[in-house]
């Protein structure tokens, strides 16, 4: 009896650390979605409700444009860094382990490093080469942590390949480029997703990085809303970001629905 | 693949790296040596001013801050993981994936926008306290932290702690002598995945803190601007150090693990 006593107070220990954590992950996005129907145009203080945030998203100067910067650096950022990854990925098991170990953790090093030494670092490396700092250098300094956190998760995706298919396609008569692109690009397509994903979603949400590596001209939404943060964020902002975040909660419910039937014929 | 032509696919990758990490991070102690410019930048003439400066008691007693506040924050995070995770993993298995779901999701809005809300949420008396920071950041890390022991918890064998408690164990010696050795590495890695970006972030010590609590992250961005860059570069170089000391010796523990079996 005490047994099933304390096996029940363990439950709600569980279930309070559950809430606890629900709260702490959703009190600040629920702040959000307050502020998105603020009637005030500074948005510090509450006014009243109203829906211009909604209706003005994009009149509000340089939002719009922000929105698209964001969206071209983590495109062209994400879509070299995967690239790069999943070569390296597939390139490195054909290394000597010793130089593969070495290889892998120059590869990996930028996820174990704070954002603030790999922004400071890129800053004064661009500044001594005198680079002029625009999109071409956030670009290039997203693909530092796009390559590494792309890396990392085709390495594993690789790792599950199974090479006879390989082999397999050579034997029918298949050119090594037809076997790639016709047996091992669509073996691997789910994970190459996964990872384009993830490394848009980290460019798309960089501060440091793109602040210390930006010239004039490529400000991003996360550099817009610095700018907005001191004076209070302006309710078209926090509407803009209560779309996104709904399309993305529609994207990925829609990507689950997709997928289930192809897991249930499997 | 294990062909040798294979091999060359790994370069680009490599080399990216190579010049745009271990290139920067170079630059990055070079300029801690020279001498520092007004207008930004660096003279090319040696000095040993920035080293100077950040060894002074005021530096070492902001790292010291930056790494106490990574510890507990690391600690709080740990101690609000493990009932959690361990609450997911005994949930069946499609109900568990829409809770990863909808407990990872908020990370999925800006950063920016988020410590806006807790800037509005904090009562007034815990901004610019380094409690308050360390309260934010604790919420803002725990998915680093539940995913990682949630999977340690899907690999362990849970008829081993079911077996422990038939023996007459308490749930909390069983969960000392039992799940908490099986799940170690989970936590470890947990713990990696906190420490690391804590101990340099910039945004929610900047804005939390409200400019009265500096840490490592806010340091570093602040003589950047100050245009001091040998003292930054001097500050990133210790907080690397930081990092990169419990990652080493960690390596070398596990390393050496390996070869006592």
């Amino acid at each position: 009896m005490q047994q099933t006593l304390e096996q029940i107070s363990l439950r709600w220990l569980g279930r309070a650390a559950l809430a606890l954590v629900l709260a702490g992950m959703y009190l600040p996005v629920a702040m959000t979605v307050v502020y998105s129907f603020n009637e005030s145009k500074i948005g510090t203080v509450w006014t009243g409700f109203s829906l211009d945030g909604y209706r003005n998203v994009f009149a509000q100067e340089g939002l719009l444009g922000a929105l698209w910067a964001s969206l071209a650096i983590g495109a062209i950022a994400s879509s070299l860094s995967v690239l790069a990854g999943t070569l390296a990925a597939l390139g490195l098991s054909a290394w000597r382990p010793r130089t593969r170990l070495l290889a892998q953790g120059v590869i990996a090093l930028p996820l174990v490093t704070p954002d603030v030494i790999i922004a400071l670092s890129l800053a004064m490396f661009f500044s001594a080469l005198r680079l002029e700092q625009g999109f071409g250098t956030v670009i290039a300094a997203h693909c530092v942590f796009g390559i590494s956190y792309a890396f990392v998760v085709m390495t594993g995706a690789v790792q599950d390949l199974d090479y006879t298919v390989y082999s397999a396609a050579l034997d029918c008569g298949a050119t090594p480029w037809q076997a790639y692109t016709r047996v091992i690009v669509p073996i691997l397509a789910p994970s190459l997703v996964v990872a384009w994903l993830f490394v848009f979603a980290l460019s798309f949400d960089d501060f440091l990085i793109t602040f210390l590596t930006k010239g004039p001209g490529a400000d991003t939404l996360p550099i817009k809303i610095y700018g907005q943060m001191r004076f209070g964020i302006k309710p078209e902002t926090s509407a803009l970001f209560v779309v996104l975040f709904l399309v993305t909660l529609g994207g990925a419910l829609a990507a689950s629905r997709l997928l289930k039937p192809a897991q249930a014929s499997t | 693949m294990k062909t040798a032509a294979a091999r060359w696919l790994a370069l680009p990758a490599v080399l990216y790296l190579a010049v745009l990490f271990l290139g920067p991070t170079s630059v990055v102690l070079a300029y801690s040596l020279l001498r520092r410019d007004i207008y930004g930048g660096v003279h090319p003439e040696f000095s040993t001013e920035a080293w100077r400066m950040a060894t002074d008691s005021i530096t070492l007693g902001i790292l010291a801050r930056t790494v106490l506040l990574s510890a507990g924050v690391t600690a709080a995070n740990l101690l609000l993981a493990y009932p959690c995770a361990a609450a997911l993993a005994r949930m069946p298995r499609e109900r568990r994936a829409l809770w990863v779901l909808i407990l990872t999701f908020p990370m999925m809005t800006s950063l920016l926008l988020r410590t806006y809300g807790w800037l509005n949420l904090l009562p007034l008396a815990w901004r610019g306290t380094l409690p308050g920071v360390g309260l934010v950041l604790t919420c803002n890390y725990l998915p680093f932290m539940v995913l990682p022991l949630l999977k340690a918890y899907e690999r362990a064998d849970r008829t081993l702690v079911l077996a422990a408690l038939d023996l007459g164990a308490t749930p909390w010696q069983a969960f000392w002598r039992v799940t908490f050795p099986i799940t170690l590495p989970g936590a470890i890695s947990g713990a990696a995945l906190v420490f690391i970006p804590v101990s340099g972030e910039y945004l929610i010590p900047h804005f939390i803190g409200d400019g009265k609590v500096s840490v490592a992250g806010t340091l570093v961005m602040e003589w950047f601007d100050h245009r001091h860059w040998p003292y930054a570069a001097a500050c990133a170089a210790w907080l690397a150090a930081v990092v990169l000391v419990p990652i080493g010796v960690s390596l070398v523990w596990k390393s050496r693990e390996l070869a006592a079996k």
